[in-house]
């Protein structure tokens, strides 16, 4: 695993480095320490990294404006800090986990199990996806889209209006940070459980389900009955 | 009443004195229902016969039936007669009750109807101690079988030797009882009712006076407006009670001191409440020309001062009500147009005031000026509570900003963000070094206890902010594991300032420029000027690297407001980069205490 801390307190960002060793030991690749914003943005120009550990209070300018940045990426961000009444917007961003400051061992240990296990259920999730189109970031509300793909390590969002942007989080990264009712229907699809409107079967293991507006995916033979389960008590 | 002082008279006695020669005869009932006897014949001395009817008084001088005597180029003291002949050229109403009635007449008077002696008031004498004196604000019914159709005349015997001037307050009425006690009622009530608006204006502004006690002004008003309740008060009693005409003349004369009030008071109070230009000196001018004028012409009647000057003085006395509403409007204009508050209010009023005036000379409106005060002193006391609301709105305002500021210092400084981000730091020195970790505990103490100790002052002493900023570097150095220092020059330790004004500064250097850095430097030199205090902080920063925004930062504004509170508009502060850091200039006036 490789590991980037951005944090402006030297003290606190060597705790946070002792602490994340002692955690991972031998799963841990890479960390890398930056003071400073600028310096963060350089070293990820060249390194790609898997988790962000991001004080949200970075030098008095707003640490959203790196947040924004940070979670239109590939790797999942973890916001460190003591600005506590900004969790919930930190969350809504779509950040895996907010540790406010300060923390002991165990809550980064509960960090690294959200980072890695598959069904962990968060209390808060995205409102909104961030996606880099070139330079640009767009934040795409969740309500407005209708599934998503996995396209390789990237996923692409196909929205309600029928446009389709590529984000650069792989499905399982996306999952983990979206709303509970964005369900897993096969190994290249997601989508919102409140958009199935039908499922169908076919010979030879082949399932379907209908959403909403028409569109018809692929649901895998392990996931139908998961979905059936889900879907029965309506 | 004060013959001299009320323009009413003067005015009347100009146009009676036109119309002398014009009509000697009365007709009565006339359009009116009482009438004012003017026009007589005079003539000093004593008579027996002068009282008859068919006396042949032709050759007696004309004269309107009231005065002053020693106006008339006469002595004071004197026995006369006047004689007017009236027509009554129908029956008269038989169940109604024929009088007249006299205010004041010199000392003592008789008076004769058709040569029968009617009315008396005091007795007529030749010397001091033969005369009498009578009494003021008699009604003197005249006997049935006398009213008859025809002509009737009336001769009035007076003696004069218990006042100097010998004065004629106002001319005999004649009229009905019944319509001279309602017209005496009338002037009555309407003096009562004024002195009562007056009266309850003063207590009110003496209320607010002592509610806001730095409202000097309105003591002025205050009295301004108990001098009017006291004289018009007077003023009815000398014209409905009956009063001994010896008191009579020393109530009148009494009554000058809150004439005299009124006078001055009005526009010391505008060149004050306004804060005019020249109000010192203006103050001192109306004193001594109104107390010049009041109590000269008042001596002139009692002799003391040549009674030559009485009708010099009259007109001095004219002026001089003109003066002072010439003064208060030129006050209140000059405030409009400076665009004070309640100047606009304060000009309506005076304007009325002067219609009040004019029209109380003009068209012979009974307290006609006293309704005019009366307007103008409804108008002064809504602008001045308009001010007070105003004032109130400030104060309230400063008071809350206050509370802000300060509930705003103590979130910036005390915040969770701050105590939690030290906190983090101390359980990482905890697992590291201990002993850095009580340290720190320590140093995050001494700051906090400054911070509580200095957040409600509005001024702290230099040297203690110094140790707080110093405190603060301490935390900073052992939460960031860096060394920022701090040097201090030309501080004499008399110095005051806002609270974490400088440490504010500090927060914002240590947050903008010392990114990369292991160490940081900040020099704070004090300057005395003549009057002025300047202080430099300068900090060795990393590069002066951009801190665009920072100055609209919630760090300078913090400052800002912080510096214009405790001087206002006498403050400045500039920010800029220097050699090797950035330098924060401010500059105030430092004779605060």
């Amino acid at each position: 695993m490789n590991i980037l801390v951005v944090e402006d307190e030297r003290v606190a960002a060597r705790r946070l480095e002792r602490l994340i060793r002692e955690i991972l030991g031998d799963r841990l690749d890479t960390i890398h320490c930056t003071e400073t914003l600028r310096n963060s943005e350089v070293f990820l120009k060249k390194h790609s990294i898997d988790v962000l550990f991001l004080d949200l209070n970075l030098n008095g300018q707003d640490g959203f404006d790196l947040l924004t940045s940070a979670v239109s990426e590939s790797f999942q961000t973890i916001v460190v800090s003591a600005n506590t009444d900004r969790a919930i917007e930190a969350y809504e961003y779509g950040v895996l986990d907010f540790v406010p400051k300060p923390f002991d061992k165990s809550r980064l240990i509960k960090a690294f199990e959200r980072l890695e296990r598959v069904d962990a259920h968060l209390d808060y999730t995205a409102k909104m996806l961030v996606v880099r189109n070139q330079s640009r970031l767009r934040i795409v509300p969740v309500e407005q889209i209708n599934y998503l793909q996995g396209a390789g390590d990237y996923a692409e969002i196909h929205m309600h209006d029928g446009t389709k942007l590529l984000h650069n989080k792989s499905l399982e990264a996306l999952l983990k940070i979206l709303p509970n009712t964005f369900i897993r229907i096969h190994k290249s699809y997601i989508t919102d459980l409140n958009f199935i409107v039908n499922l169908r079967i076919y010979g030879g293991g082949k399932y379907e389900c209908e959403l909403k507006d028409g569109t018809v995916l692929p649901v895998s033979r392990t996931r139908y009955k998961k979905l059936v389960n889900l879907l029965e008590p309506k | 009443m004060n013959h001299f002082k009320f323009l009413v008279l003067i005015i009347n006695g100009v146009l009676y004195a036109q119309s002398v020669t014009e009509r000697i005869e009365y007709v009565f009932p006339e359009e009116t229902p009482v009438i004012q006897c003017v026009n007589w014949r005079v003539a000093s001395g004593d008579s027996i016969r002068w009282r008859l009817p068919d006396y042949n008084d032709a050759h007696w001088r004309l004269h309107p039936g009231f005065g002053l005597w020693v106006n008339e180029g006469v002595k004071g003291r004197d026995v006369r007669w006047y004689r007017k002949t009236i027509f009554f050229p129908e029956p008269l109403d038989s169940l109604a009750t024929l009088a007249l009635y006299q205010i004041a007449t010199v000392s003592a008077s008789e008076i004769y109807w058709d040569g029968i002696l009617i009315a008396r008031s005091g007795i007529v004498g030749k010397s001091r101690e033969e005369e009498h004196t009578g009494a003021s604000g008699q009604i003197f019914p005249v006997p049935k079988n006398l009213a008859t159709p025809g002509k009737h005349v009336i001769a009035l015997r007076v003696s004069n030797f218990h006042s100097f001037s010998g004065v004629i307050e106002a001319p005999l009425q004649l009229g009905y009882f019944s319509a001279i006690h309602e017209n005496l009622f009338r002037v009555m009530a309407l003096s009562l009712f004024l002195a009562g608006v007056f009266f309850l204006t003063a207590l009110f502004h003496f209320a607010i006076l002592l509610g806001h006690g730095n409202k000097w002004p309105y003591a002025l008003f205050s009295s301004f407006c108990l001098a009017c309740a006291v004289h018009i008060f007077i003023r009815g009693l000398l014209r409905y009670f009956q009063i001994n005409l010896i008191h009579y003349y020393s109530l009148a004369a009494v009554n000058d001191i809150p004439w005299f009030l009124m006078l001055v008071l009005l526009p010391i109070f505008f060149l004050f409440e306004f804060n005019s230009p020249y109000k010192k000196r203006l103050t001192v001018t109306i004193l001594v020309v109104g107390l010049a004028v009041v109590l000269f012409s008042r001596l002139a009647t009692f002799g003391i001062v040549p009674v030559s000057w009485l009708n010099t003085l009259d007109s001095a006395n004219r002026l001089n009500v003109y003066f002072t509403i010439a003064v208060s409007i030129a006050v209140a204009l000059w405030a409009l147009f400076q665009r004070m508050r309640g100047s606009l209010s304060a000009l309506i009023g005076l304007f009325i005031f002067l219609i009040g005036v004019y029209f109380s000379n003009r068209a012979n409106v009974e307290n006609g000026w006293a309704i005019g005060f009366a307007v103008m002193n409804m108008f002064l006391t809504v602008s001045l509570s308009r001010q007070m609301a105003f004032q109130n709105r400030l104060h309230h305002e400063a008071d809350l900003r206050s509370a802000r500021l300060e509930l705003e210092l103590l979130k910036k400084h005390i915040q969770p963000h701050f105590l939690l981000n030290s906190l983090n730091s101390i359980i990482a020195w905890l697992e590291e070094e201990p002993p850095v970790a009580a340290q720190l505990v320590n140093a995050l103490a001494d700051e906090l206890r400054m911070l509580l100790s200095f957040s409600g002052e509005k001024l702290i002493s230099l040297t203690d902010e110094i140790k707080l900023c110093k405190a603060h570097l301490n935390v900073m150095s052992l939460r960031q594991d860096k060394k920022f220092t701090m040097t201090v020059t030309g501080v004499t330790g008399t110095e005051k300032l806002p609270p974490l004004v400088i440490h504010t500064l500090i927060e914002n250097g240590l947050t903008h420029g010392y990114k990369e850095k292991n160490s940081g430097m900040f020099r704070l030199s004090c300057v005395h000027g003549k009057k002025k205090i300047q202080l430099n902080l300068f900090n060795d920063s990393a590069d002066g690297q951009s801190i665009e925004g920072i100055h609209d930062g919630t760090g300078y504004r913090y400052v800002k407001t912080r510096l214009e509170e405790a001087f206002p508009s006498s403050w400045s502060m500039t920010s800029n980069p220097v050699d090797g850091g950035w330098e924060v200039r401010i500059e105030y006036e430092g004779a605060m205490k």
